[in-house]
């Protein structure tokens, strides 16, 4: 009869956390801190809110998340990798599971809406026609099927941002981050985008969605995560 | 070449307009330089074997036509015994009335002025003649017979030639490392100026290389447009020269005639700068962003 291995079952739990942050600090530069001792992980297939008003640390919190910065001190474990100290080369490979939407959408204006969904695929060498194939398929799933040779630039803020979205899920990542995701649009746009988000969790995606939006949270019963003056309050979920 | 836009816009970009203009100024000066120095080596090599090649024995002049006929006569034989002598031969009066002209005008040689007579001597090649006992030699079977070696003269054109090839080097050399400087600051600008977007594609999961390589080919589209257009001006430049040249007509300046290899090295100047300029903004840019946490 096998025996129970204890150590091995305690890495295993451990392997499935999605995200892992234990005493976590940061700050920019040699600026004082503005995330202090934060703790919590999160499991895989998992949904959660990320509140807080503006400037309480929710930006910070997900470019952490997203590798956009690293720690000043703690430890930090995304999709089963410690990233406190991974080298500068290996963190392309774990970035491609991650799918980011940014506030700001941070499209590219010089490149057609097809392209701009297309974007990691060709970094990640894909040939043309099936980086053609899936972002037209994606962008007829977030309805801009019609607006895919349109220049980003003629959309306005909730095309912009489904067409974000379409660009963050086409790796088909482990991890979605959404920053302010219906920041800039109305309230009928943005429970548009939240249903397109939970068909995504429903595909076992973890998905974390930033927003200071409490009505907008309120909607729906998912946990949440509760950042304030940099510190990360309880999980009332 | 690009068939669509780059994922950094770096044909938008307003800080690296000048570089085709700067490549075409350099592959347009290292082409004239390299045709100069490739004509200035065949000068070199022609008046390199003259030196060492011929001599000429000028015999003074006699008052009667026997009389100078006999000395000349008296040299060739000593000359054709002389070991290392390939060929003596007189220069005959209408070749000296020839070479008389350009000073003193056609007819000179018939206007009965003493002129002294001219042996052309070729010697063999990797002979040692001891030229000082060969004209003692000379000079004492025909009094005031003098040696001429060309070797104080064709020896000071040929180092001449010799430093201006190490020169137009030098000048292709310190072009060269202009035209790098310059992409190396292009693609440091481009770095600042797209920062947001060089961010972005690392976000999503492009590496350094995927990025370098954007610049790369960029500096490499506009250093071919550069050096191709300053090679055309070269070209052009060159025949000009040729056909001014020959409107000169003078046999000192160097010819400039090519063979298929220097034609094909002149030819290959672009694409060699398209090369240097790449691979230099892509080091550039791989180094820079090697050194971001």
């Amino acid at each position: 009869m096998p025996r129970f291995d204890a150590e091995r079952a305690a890495e295993g739990w451990r392997r499935l956390r999605v995200v892992r942050f234990e005493n976590v600090g940061m700050r920019y530069g040699l600026g004082s801190e503005v995330l202090h001792d934060v703790s919590f992980h999160l499991a895989p297939g998992s949904f959660h809110f990320l509140v807080g008003n503006s400037g309480a640390g929710k930006s910070s919190l997900l470019r952490l998340m997203y590798l956009g910065h690293r720690p000043s001190r703690g430890l930090i474990s995304i999709l089963g990798q410690d990233v406190t100290a991974l080298p500068r080369s290996k963190l392309p490979p774990l970035r491609r599971r991650i799918g980011v939407v940014f506030q700001d959408f941070r499209l590219l204006d010089h490149l057609s809406v097809l392209d701009n969904v297309g974007l990691p695929l060709r970094v990640m060498g894909y040939p043309r026609d099936k980086i053609r194939t899936h972002a037209g398929e994606l962008l007829k799933w977030v309805g801009l099927g019609e607006r895919m040779h349109a220049p980003p630039s003629t959309l306005s803020g909730g095309e912009k941002q489904r067409v974000a979205i379409a660009r963050a899920v086409i790796t088909k990542p482990s991890l979605l981050l959404a920053d302010e995701p219906t920041g800039n649009i109305d309230d009928r746009m943005g429970m548009r985008l939240m249903r397109l988000l939970q068909e995504l969790n429903k595909m076992a995606v973890t998905v974390v969605v930033a927003t200071h939006n409490e009505g907008l949270v309120a909607r729906f019963e998912y946990p949440r995560l509760r950042v304030a003056d940099g510190r990360l309050g309880p999980d009332p979920g | 070449m690009f068939a669509r836009d780059p994922d950094v816009p770096l044909r938008r970009d307003t800080t690296s307009r000048f570089l085709p203009w700067l490549i075409g100024l350099m592959v347009y000066l290292a082409a004239l330089l390299v045709a100069g120095a490739i004509a200035l080596d065949g000068a070199a090599d022609r008046w390199d074997r003259a030196i060492t090649g011929t001599v000429t024995v000028q015999v003074p002049a006699a008052s009667e036509a026997a009389e100078a006929g006999r000395r000349v006569e008296a040299l060739l034989d000593l000359l054709r015994q002389t070991p290392g002598v390939a060929a003596a031969t007189a220069v005959p009066p209408e070749g000296l009335a020839k070479l008389l002209e350009p000073w003193l005008g056609p007819g000179a040689a018939s206007a009965g002025l003493p002129l002294p007579g001219l042996i052309d001597v070729r010697v063999e090649e990797r002979s040692r003649i001891d030229f000082a006992a060969l004209s003692a030699k000379l000079a004492e079977a025909v009094p005031g017979t003098a040696v001429d070696t060309h070797e104080l003269w064709a020896g000071r054109i040929v180092a001449l030639a010799r430093s201006l090839q190490a020169l137009a080097a030098l000048i292709v050399g310190l072009v060269a490392g202009a035209a790098v400087a310059a992409v190396v600051l292009s693609a440091r600008a481009g770095l600042s100026v797209h920062r947001e977007a060089i961010e972005l594609l690392h976000l999503i999961g492009a590496e350094d290389s995927y990025i370098a390589g954007q610049f790369g080919r960029q500096a490499l589209d506009l250093a071919l447009v550069g050096g191709f257009l300053g090679l055309f001006g070269a070209l052009a430049t060159l025949l000009f020269l040729s056909w001014m040249a020959r409107g000169i007509g003078g046999s000192l300046l160097p010819e400039l005639t090519l063979t298929a290899w220097q034609w094909a090295g002149l030819l290959a100047l672009p694409l060699v700068a398209g090369a240097v300029a790449a691979v230099s903004a892509w080091l550039t840019v791989v180094r820079t962003l090697g050194r971001m946490t």
